[in-house]
């Protein structure tokens, strides 16, 4: 009896598993934006690597998010392997980085071979908003030049970290990708 | 080898010689030892438990670079050799009073937090007076000469803004001799241009500028229907409330006319005998013109949505449609209604995209607009 109801149990609950990878150029909010999803609060960071589990909306995601900094850049293209999903986070208060913003995930995008085989979808944050000089969302769409992404499903989506707001539509997104609906 | 690392060819390289200077090697805000990281903005060196507050104070603020694993502008340098942890301290902790609790590299990361944002957000203990002086803006430490202007709007990465001619007041005559190496042409006349960071408003300003100085915009220049023209002393500028009232208090000013082309009156005719206004069929209409009666392929079955409906309600009445030829018969499969009528809408049940009218067998709908793929 409990067998049967184990059974039933887990074809009813099914599990999906989906690895995220988070990258952006350096103190752009990654680590602020991981941990504001996974604990629900702001913490304060340090330059780093960080993995997390997450478990948002029945889909279990695997949350890779590397550092920005001009050396670990140049790793990114490895973790890209058997992602189901990119977010790349940019820095809307920081216009004087949007073209390295753009170079870099268009260089990305391009370069990962193993990436383009796999059916990727990537959403772009654009963390910050809540600050001065904020960009809105369209205008950096525009400007991070998402038109010329033909072959890949993108989404831009307005975000604060500190508060939260936008995080979750985002994220509902990002399920939808892994799950491939989107 | 002057000190601001000019002989550098590597700007990594003069940043290591940098950092090996004594006041550098212990962080700028907490005082571990060994730091590895930096703020281009300010030019100190601070530890990675600082770095990370720095980071989230914003760009805007304090620019976080690593010293090993980031790339560095020689501007960026240079700007770390003028300031160090010395003169940055000096500058920003000038006026600390001393019942503040000055956090350790023990303390807590609220403290330090506190510590950090009052010092480089607030400014709080910044000498009084002297906002010019702050690294972001383009200043240059006590004692140093001012910089010059191409040297400061190198260091501005944005497009320079210029902000507001602030009052330049003059530094204390340091003991030793100013170095020679950024002469000062006009000291007194030439404020720093630099985009002011911590004033927000201040930014805005320039650009309300410009658009109060562009000239107003053209009033439809080719348009086909006559409008009103702005009154010429008005800004180009103004809600629009504004400019409802001004209208329509003043008298209406049509303004300059567009020149039509002299039309003939065959040609006004011709406009009147438009497709539309007679079912598509008016003999006065030459066929070239009008781009529904162009030779079309028929994608509907034949049905041409430009038609009107009295045409179909003939030709259903004078001369019916002929049976569809039996189709082949498929595996005992019989299908029904395979030789019904063709009306022109979509009466068939089963999909509403599909405009086959209950034909067998099914026809892939492609789309009103799309045309069908050749086999």
């Amino acid at each position: 009896m409990g067998i049967l109801f184990s059974i039933f149990s887990r074809r009813m609950y099914i599990i999906l598993e989906g690895r995220l990878l988070m990258l952006g150029l350096d103190a752009v909010g990654k680590t602020i934006i991981l941990y504001k999803l996974k604990l629900g609060e702001v913490v304060s960071t340090i330059p780093t690597i960080n993995v997390e589990r997450l478990t948002y909306k029945g889909i279990e995601l695997t949350v890779w998010e590397i550092g920005g900094q001009d050396k670990i850049r140049q790793l990114w293209l490895h973790y890209l392997t058997d992602t189901h999903g990119l977010i790349f986070v940019v820095d809307s208060n920081d216009q004087t980085r949007l073209d390295d913003a753009r170079y870099e995930l268009h260089k990305l995008l391009h370069q990962g071979t193993n990436f383009a085989t796999t059916p990727a979808s990537s959403c772009t944050f654009i963390s910050k908003q809540d600050l001065p000089h904020a960009l809105s969302a369209t205008n950096l769409a525009a400007k991070l030049d998402f038109a010329s992404l033909r072959t890949r499903k993108w989404y831009v989506q307005a975000c604060a970290a500190t508060t939260g707001v936008g995080l979750y539509e985002g994220m509902d997104w990002n399920g939808q990708g892994a799950r491939g609906d989107v | 080898m002057s000190k601001f690392g000019k002989s550098h060819k590597d700007p990594k390289a003069a940043l290591l010689e940098l950092i090996k200077l004594p006041e550098n090697q212990v962080c700028a805000d907490c005082g571990a030892k060994g730091p590895r990281w930096a703020s281009a903005s300010i030019g100190v060196f601070v530890c990675i438990k600082c770095s990370g507050i720095h980071r989230n104070l914003g760009t805007h603020l304090s620019f976080v670079r690593s010293v090993n694993l980031d790339e560095w502008k020689p501007e960026q340098v240079q700007r770390m050799a003028r300031w160090g942890n010395k003169h940055a301290k000096a500058y920003f902790e000038h006026d600390v009073p001393r019942a503040y609790a000055v956090p350790d590299e023990h303390a807590t990361v609220q403290a330090l937090t506190r510590w950090i944002r009052d010092k480089y957000e607030h400014c709080k203990f910044v000498p009084r007076g002297k906002p010019e002086q702050d690294p972001r803006r383009g200043g240059v430490p006590a004692g140093e000469p001012p910089m010059r202007k191409a040297e400061v709007q190198k260091l501005s990465s944005s497009k320079p803004v210029v902000a507001p001619p602030k009052p330049q007041v003059a530094p204390p005559k340091p003991v030793a001799p100013p170095k020679p190496v950024a002469p000062p042409k006009e000291p007194a006349a030439e404020p720093v241009a630099e985009p002011d960071l911590l004033d927000f408003s201040v930014v805005e300003e320039p650009q309300q500028q410009q658009q109060q100085q562009q000239p107003p915009p053209k009033a439809a220049a080719p348009a086909a229907v006559p409008q009103f023209a702005a009154p010429p002393n008005r800004a180009p500028f103004e809600t629009t409330t504004a400019t409802t009232t001004t209208t329509t208090t003043t008298t209406p000013n049509f303004g300059p006319q567009p020149n039509l082309p002299k039309m003939s009156s065959d040609a006004i005719l011709a406009m009147y005998a438009s497709p539309a206004a007679y079912g598509g069929i008016h003999p006065s209409v030459t066929p070239t013109l009008s781009p529904s009666r162009l030779p079309q392929p028929q994608f509907n079955n034949g049905y041409n949505p430009n038609l009107m409906y009295q045409q179909y309600a003939q030709q259903s009445m004078m001369m019916p449609q002929p049976m569809q030829p039996m189709p082949p018969m498929h595996g005992g499969i019989m299908p029904q209604h395979h030789h019904q009528q063709q009306v022109p809408y979509n009466n068939n049940n089963n999909n509403n995209n599909n405009n086959n009218n209950g034909v067998w067998p099914q026809q892939p709908y492609y789309g009103a607009h799309h045309p069908r793929p050749t086999f």
